[in-house]
């Protein structure tokens, strides 16, 4: 494995995990804006009503691609822990888009998460 | 009668009721998307298990192939719809930036199945991550679960007060 190929993966696993999480908002701003509710008769009822919920669901098929790619350039040890960096960009997007209140208490609690993920994927030869 | 003063008390109390009841319902809806999730990893590492044995050839193909019409991919499949499903009803009533990062505890109970059923190492390092992660997610679990009211048909989202469980 090239650096050079090293960085494009990374960059890859970047993109997947912004298109990710712009998908996880795309859910959310339905969910919020939903005038149906969201039980399931509803959703299958009203669901195409709804342009964003679409948004959301070509976010992840997109992502599923981009991520393939990425996993064919990175071993997974490396992949799955950079990949943690998607709960960093939910809850940048949250509080910039959905204007959530993400306090310190949340910011420590991912920022947990993110050394742990990073130590449960990783390997150590 | 109520006097003004013991009607507003009981509109708090109201409220404080919903909220509680609310967040019960957050919990049942986190706790089945983790072990969904989870479900839906561990027989699809079997699906794949069954596939890889199927293919005559082992090209990748072939494995995809015979993964693809194992019954327990299937069953992988049908609950990643129930997911969506259960996600999206988390979605209505708790923060984005509160349900998500909670689902989190799944690499554990990932990490805990792989090491059960399949055998895989749990070595320290691996076992500090878990805790790392469980911490995370405790720390988020502490906050309140919605801080801007859902708006069905505005255009603007306005903040909720400030709780007290929200430092």
């Amino acid at each position: 494995m090239s650096p050079h190929q090293q960085t494009i993966g990374l960059g890859l696993v970047g993109v997947a995990m912004a298109l990710e999480a712009l998908g996880q908002l795309c859910f959310k701003h339905t969910a919020n804006r939903s005038i149906h509710g969201v039980d399931p008769l509803a959703l299958m009822r009203h669901g195409w009503k709804h342009h964003w919920l679409y948004v959301g669901i070509a976010c992840f098929i997109v992502e599923a691609f981009v991520w393939t790619l990425a996993l064919s350039k990175l071993p997974i040890s490396m992949a799955y822990p950079a990949g943690s960096i998607c709960f960093v960009f939910v809850a940048l997007f949250s509080r910039l888009i959905l204007k959530e209140q993400v306090g310190r208490i949340r910011w420590y609690g991912v920022g947990l998460i993110l050394a742990g993920v990073a130590l449960v994927m990783i390997q150590i030869p | 009668m109520l006097t003004e003063l013991d009607q507003s008390m009981t509109a708090h109390d109201h409220d404080e009721l919903l909220h509680r009841r609310q967040r019960r319902r957050v919990w049942a809806g986190l706790a089945t998307a983790i072990v969904l999730g989870t479900a839906s990893q561990i027989l699809w590492k079997y699906a794949a298990q069954n596939g890889a044995k199927a293919a005559p050839s082992g090209s990748a193909l072939q494995v995809m192939a015979q993964t693809m019409i194992q019954p327990l991919f299937l069953v992988a499949i049908g609950l990643y719809v129930l997911q969506f499903f259960n996600w999206m009803s988390v979605l209505k009533h708790a923060d984005l930036s509160y349900a998500q990062p909670i689902t989190a505890a799944s690499y554990v109970t990932v990490g805990l199945m792989a090491w059960w059923q399949f055998g895989e190492s749990l070595p320290p390092h691996r076992l500090i991550g878990i805790g790392l992660i469980l911490l995370g997610v405790y720390f988020i679990s502490r906050t309140s679960h919605r801080s801007v009211k859902p708006q069905p048909r505005g255009f603007t989202v306005e903040p909720v007060a400030q709780r007290e469980d929200d430092r």
